[in-house]
């Protein structure tokens, strides 16, 4: 179909609101698109900017419908106004106390207070709610096309016409269906909202990983790692938890320990206090650390907490590498001849870091393409310079440090045997953004 | 005393990877949680013939960005063990990644990507469809709509009733 006639019949055509909502989905689109496939950052924020206002003001609405409205429905209309307060309270409250930086109230104060701990959740329990509203909405969406009589029986959500189903009792019993749901979502919000408190403050499970790598030698099957990453120490996270997941590393008693980015939120000025537990990082071959992109955030600059690590006793890998199990010390050529008594020498494999992508803020030239594998190949270099020229040609197990699992296409292209990473936080919650009414 | 705080702006870059399967899954790759093999690019692959795909383990973290909450994801500490891998023609047990824990929160990504996109196309769709006037003829009524027809129907017969009632002499 010619262009002209498409832009007539979908947007030429249309309301001033329906104008409206093309130019919304049109902008998040093409930003959204053209973030996705370049990958900048700047396009895909770009495309949320419509899409935040629209979706808050779909909760909004949604919320009154399905949550307020039954209750003040027949009431007096007194009510209408501080029911309307409340319901704002609750959404934009939440987000205005999120909109406060969550530092310690004052310096030195390395645990987080419980008014910290409430605002954050309190954010958090929005987008639970956000997602409950928005399975009602697809409920509604299922019922209305697959059993409509179920609808005109008793509405889930919106008023209905006077006179439906032409029973006198009708407006009554619809009036209670509609209550007992928004009873059922409010007591389903609390209790998803305590069940998720509750596993984002426990104890992290301990998951156990056999990693096969191409070219490890035979004599270091059963060399373990223990891997902590997104410890994001700061407003929520304190000395206390700090030093508990330091401890639990410990008691793994791993041949190695690593750090896979995202420890603080914050500069080491403002955040050290929390992080002192890492200097009892105590795994026999050393522990090690990579940036991930909150330490380019809060104004720290990345650089500043390699420096603390390395300070700290535990070994910054800044696009470089150690070969593992290290030879270097009487004790550990000790711990080595103990654990491995097969090994000679030679019998190791690569540890290679490599800094966040988000490094790129402080240092443009990083972002050129083959940021991983330069990095790599400098790390190589490093280690073993007569080696470097043949990177990717020689079968020695490397494992590398890199925060972000973004990386692994260009680690994989630099014939790395193995990558370990962070960030995603497994998703951390499930939501699915309100889309319009069906 | 408080000390004062300042408005947090979060930088730009931060903004497309909040911490929400959906937005993980798509920007990741699909990469959300646990192991998985990424395939070396064109050329290389030749290069390194017998070396395979790289092993790919992504964590879930201890904690977490922003609010400290997990819902469809869990925390955790990795515990990796190296072995050698097997060569591939020498029957040997498998050389592929193994975990004693599930990673549920990477089907909840998927889940999420699907429902998100399935929603939007959906949205996308029948805004088109109403737009070219096709969509009155594919679905019925909604309820509202079905209680407006009913009243103009009860209104249009009392009305008619009325006319045949100021008819009779």
């Amino acid at each position: 179909m010619p262009t002209a006639a498409v832009l007539r019949v979908c947007f030429l055509n249309e309301s001033r609101r329906g104008k409206a909502k093309w130019l919304a989905l049109g902008w998040c689109g093409f930003f959204g698109l053209l973030g996705l496939a370049t990958g900048s950052s700047a396009l895909a924020s770009a495309a949320a900017v419509p899409a935040v206002p629209a979706a808050l003001a779909m909760l909004l609405t949604w919320s009154w419908e399905r949550l307020v409205q039954p209750f003040i429905e027949g009431g007096s209309p007194k009510l209408r106004l501080p029911a309307m307060a409340l319901l704002a309270c609750f959404w934009l409250g939440g987000l205005a106390l999120g909109a406060f930086d969550g530092s310690p109230p004052s310096a030195g104060v390395s645990e987080p207070s419980g008014f910290t701990q409430f605002r954050y959740n309190w954010i958090g329990s929005l987008a639970i709610m956000g997602g409950l509203l928005w399975v009602l909405a697809v409920g509604e969406w299922l019922v209305l096309r697959l059993a409509p009589q179920l609808l005109a029986a008793g509405s889930l959500g919106k008023p209905l016409a006077p006179g439906l189903g032409g029973d006198e009792q009708a407006p009554d019993r619809k009036l209670t269906v509609r209550r007992t749901v928004a009873v059922a979502l409010l007591v389903l919000y609390a209790s998803l909202t305590a069940i998720a408190v509750s596993a984002g403050h426990g104890t992290p499970r301990i998951v156990r990983v056999t990693l096969p790598m191409a070219g490890l030698p035979r004599c270091l099957s059963g060399y373990t790692v223990a891997m902590l990453s997104d410890v994001h120490g700061g407003p929520v996270v304190g000395l206390t938890d700090v030093g508990s997941y330091v401890d639990t590393l410990n008691a793994l008693e791993a041949d190695a320990e690593v750090l896979v980015g995202d420890l603080a939120d914050g500069p080491p000025a403002e955040r050290a206090d929390e992080l002192a537990p890492v200097t009892r990082l105590n795994a026999p071959d050393g522990a090690y650390y990579v940036t991930g992109n909150h330490e380019y955030y809060h104004g720290s600059t990345g650089n500043d907490w390699l420096r603390w690590m390395d300070g700290h006793g535990v070994v910054s890998l800044n696009n470089t590498g150690v070969t593992l199990p290290p030879a270097s010390s009487v004790m550990q050529s000790g711990y080595r001849s103990r654990r491995y008594p097969d090994c000679t020498a030679a019998d190791t494999f690569d540890l290679l870091g490599v800094v966040d992508r988000s490094a790129c803020r402080n240092q443009p030239s990083l972002c050129e393409r083959g940021r991983v594998k330069l990095a790599v190949a400098a790390a190589k270099a490093k280690l073993r310079p007569a080696e470097a020229a043949q990177l990717g040609t020689a079968a020695r197990a490397s494992l590398l440090l890199a925060h972000q699992p973004l990386d692994a296409d260009s680690a994989a292209e630099a014939g790395l045997t193995a990558q370990v990473a962070g960030h995603t936080h497994g998703g951390q919650i499930w939501y699915v953004s309100p889309t319009p009414r069906p | 005393m408080l000390a004062p705080t300042a408005l947090h702006v979060p930088p730009a870059a931060t903004i497309h990877r909040r911490p929400i399967h959906w937005s993980t899954y798509l920007v990741n790759k699909g990469r959300v949680a646990g192991g998985f093999e990424v395939t070396r690019g064109g050329a290389f692959e030749e290069e390194v013939e017998g070396i395979g795909p790289m092993q790919l383990y992504v964590g879930e973290g201890a904690v977490g960005w922003g609010p400290r909450l997990r819902f469809w994801a869990q925390t955790e500490i990795t515990l990796l063990t190296l072995v050698p891998a097997a060569p591939e023609d020498a029957g040997a047990p498998s050389s592929s990644m193994e975990t004693d824990s599930s990673h549920p929160s990477q089907t909840g990504g998927l889940l999420a990507s699907v429902l998100l996109i399935g929603s939007v196309a959906y949205v996308v769709v029948r805004q088109m469809l109403v737009a070219r006037g096709l969509l009155e003829k594919a679905r019925g009524p909604t309820d509202t709509e079905a209680g407006l027809v009913q009243m103009e129907t009860v209104s249009s017969t009392e009305s008619v009733q009325a006319q045949e009632d100021s008819s009779v002499p």
